[in-house]
């Protein structure tokens, strides 16, 4: 680099030469110096704007008494587990995936919407379960009583909830999709796009191709 | 004096990145085919929409700008970041259109995220979610974690006698050329993985079903958590994570599979010609196990400590699980982000940040600043302490084995701190940009790393509800960490010269 260069000449033989780093380091420089810009351009905009956390403020957080143990929901057990650990809770949720039988107990997960949960049931009390969530079904909305474990021993230090008896609130039903006429039509236009550009692609490629072979005659 | 690209150089870029994007579009096919496959009719119709618009503009692209030259090291860097952009672009539209997102940003993130193999998700009831869908957003990693262009190099584009195909490849972070042609290293990297493919997904069908699965969602969730695993993206079908199959031996076989996809293609290579010795002189594979063993501790000492887990079997599932998640940028969890917040130690927290930070090893799928680089720093350390203890006339020196002995020398030493630098700044400038929408420090830090180093580990930050700015800061982390920043700054470097030169 020649002396008089000033810090911002970044030039391609720089990088094509021993001095790629330095002339990298260089871009860096000028990338840090634009996003401290930004970030100082950002906090003076959110010092009079400050941004107000809605982290906590979920509308399905309620908790209610159903026949004499609580209803709480995966946000409430998460959040309160060391509280809630080892005390029986009731949980209301879509099953969903499918029962992971293991032995004479299965494993069922059951969403709220915010989180889904492990319920580690019996083989039986999970036989009740008609259907479980998937893209081609909504599951069985499932209300189920039973311990709740923060790390539970039996099950490597899991977060579950042992079920004791559990009832189906609502019987999932199967899913209906209709094919969206505007995403066909869509479809159809673009399928246009890509045969023209497939042909246009073919044709100058064989022109060029040409053009090429020509050349290599010539010399 | 700053020289302006020229035009044939936008036009070679232009070329070079069609033909990477061309690539993308025809693998939106195989999620295409699994719609036709499961009767999902609207996730065919998102995916053709897909592909002929991703095929369509990358053949438009290639005709249009004509290749004329051979691709020069500062294009090849280019084509690169700008097809990575592009990947993620039109990636972005049969996701969008699956009605799965709440944002065209939201779906963008998912892509970018897919490429970068990070894992940060914010896709919308992703149980009720399509095999269609999920099949693209596993085939995003598969893709991202082998490389766009190792992907390219190996099928598209015809590299024999060709100059610029390793630039190409090692702007994906991939300076080793295991095979002297670099298209021979491509089929090579596809050859290791198409091996460990039949037997991953063998083996976790096998698991699957023994472990009370039905066979068709068997196949697809192992060859899914496969991607997932071995391209240590974190990906996975369920919003619960690991967590929903609630079974050791499904977590130990995803934990072998992450650990064979941290391990860098050139350990592979040697692996495969029975040279064992280089896996236990390697000094990444040696560093790897050092790592490990240490920030084990301070997770288990942390957990211990505060009550979290006490007993063996828990602190293995939860403590180490976790930590080999995190080194080697997998992003796979068997706890729930919360659980990081409030029941995890900040000792075992920092802990699960610095694997998070380090990550796996160079030329692997594996992000983070990576063990080669944190190796030199330590050993060019070790080499100041000696030359300070020993008489001055004496010449020190400092070796290391990585296919061979390697002297640390100056270049080495500020290409490895150069990037090291700049990944810290990374880390800190995300946490900076979170904790200015009221994020706490620790919880920032946590996701600004775990998006920075392309790991996936959340503590509950990601989601929809997060600000635009920090999505669209994370998007940056993920494609500058997967891309380690030279590859970036040089196309950054291009755009400047453009705007300055003359």
């Amino acid at each position: 680099m020649s002396k008089k260069q000033k810090w911002w000449e970044l030039t391609r033989e720089n990088l094509e030469t021993k001095e790629m780093l330095k002339g990298i380091g260089y871009a860096i420089g000028y990338a840090v110096a634009v996003i401290l810009l930004i970030l100082v351009v950002t906090i003076v905009a959110f010092y009079f704007t400050p941004y107000i956390a809605e982290a906590s403020e979920h509308e399905d957080e309620i908790t209610r008494t159903v026949t004499n143990v609580e209803l709480y929901s995966s946000s409430e057990i998460l959040d309160r587990s060391d509280e809630l650990d080892g005390r029986t809770l009731v949980y209301e949720g879509e099953t969903i995936g499918e029962a992971l039988e293991r032995g004479d107990n299965a494993w069922v997960n059951v969403s709220d919407g915010r989180n889904a949960m492990g319920l580690w049931l019996s083989a039986s009390e999970a036989g009740k379960i008609t259907r479980y969530g998937d893209y081609r079904n909504d599951g069985d909305i499932v209300r189920a009583t039973g311990v709740f474990r923060r790390s539970c021993s039996e099950h490597g230090g899991e977060l579950d909830i042992h079920v004791s008896s559990i009832e189906i609130l609502r019987v999932g039903e199967e899913r209906s999709y209709s094919v969206s006429p505007s995403k066909g039509v869509l479809a159809a236009v673009t399928l246009v796009f890509l045969g023209g550009a497939v042909m246009l692609n073919r044709r100058y490629s064989q022109k060029s191709s040409k053009k090429i072979i020509k050349r290599r005659r010539r010399t | 004096m700053l020289l302006k690209p020229t035009t044939h150089d936008w036009r070679i870029i232009a070329h070079y990145a069609g033909r990477l994007i061309v690539a993308v579009g025809i693998l939106m096919l195989v999620p295409l085919i699994t719609g036709i496959i499961f009767g999902e009719w609207n996730s065919v119709l998102d995916f053709a929409i897909g592909a002929s618009v991703t095929v369509g503009f990358g053949l438009v692209m290639t005709t249009v700008f004509p290749q004329t030259s051979d691709l020069t090291t500062m294009q090849g860097l280019a084509v690169v970041a700008i097809a990575w952009l592009l990947a993620m672009i039109f990636s972005t539209i049969p996701l969008y259109l699956s009605g799965h997102y709440l944002s065209v940003l939201d779906a963008s993130f998912d892509a970018m995220s897919g490429f970068t193999t990070t894992g940060l998700v914010l896709v919308q009831d992703i149980d009720h979610a399509p095999n269609a869908l999920n099949m693209w957003r596993h085939l995003m990693t598969f893709i991202g974690g082998q490389g766009i262009a190792v992907l390219a190099l190996s099928v598209l584009i015809r590299v024999s006698g060709a100059g610029g195909a390793f630039e190409v490849y090692s702007g994906e972070a991939r300076e080793e050329r295991v095979l002297p042609n670099v298209a021979r290293t491509a089929r090579f990297i596809w050859t290791v993985t198409f091996t460990y493919m039949v037997i991953g997904v063998t083996v976790l069908f096998a698991v699957l079903l023994w472990q009370g699965m039905e066979p068709v969602k068997g196949i697809m969730h192992s060859i899914w958590v496969f991607m997932g695993s071995w391209d240590t993206a974190g990906h996975a079908p369920q919003s619960q994570s690991i967590m929903f199959y609630h079974s050791f031996p499904v977590e130990l076989v995803t934990l072998v599979l992450m650990l064979g996809g941290t391990l860098s293609f050139g350990i592979h290579y040697a692996l495969w010609h029975k040279r064992r010795r280089e896996i236990t002189r390697n000094v990444e594979s040696v560093g790897f196990v050092i790592s490990v063993a240490l920030l084990s501790t301070g997770v288990m000492a942390g957990l211990v400590a505060a009550g979290t887990y006490l007993g063996l079997g828990e602190l293995f599932r939860r403590g180490l699980y976790q930590v080999l998640s995190a080194h080697t940028t997998t992003g796979y969890m068997t706890i729930y982000p919360s659980e990081l917040a409030t029941q995890w130690a900040p000792l075992a927290l920092l802990s699960l940040m610095i694997a998070m930070g380090i990550g796996g090893i160079a030329s692997s799928t594996a992000g983070g600043i990576k063990l080669l680089r944190v190796a030199i720093a330590f050993k060019a350390f070790v080499l100041e302490i000696k030359r300070l203890i020993l008489p001055e006339s004496a010449v020190v020196k400092q070796k290391f084995h990585h296919f061979g002995t390697r002297v640390i020398n100056d270049a080495v030493l500020r290409n490895a701190l150069l990037i090291f630098t700049v990944f810290l700044l990374t880390f800190f400038g995300g946490a900076a940009m979170g904790m200015l929408f009221g994020i706490p420090f620790t919880e920032a830090l946590f996701e600004s790393t775990s998006a920075a180093a392309n790991n996936g580990l959340t503590i509950g930050v990601t989601s929809a509800d997060m600000p635009t700015l920090l999505k669209l800061t994370y998007i940056v982390q993920m494609w500058f960490g997967r891309l380690e920043f030279l590859t970036v700054m040089a196309f950054f470097a291009l755009v400047i010269a453009a705007w300055r030169g003359r």
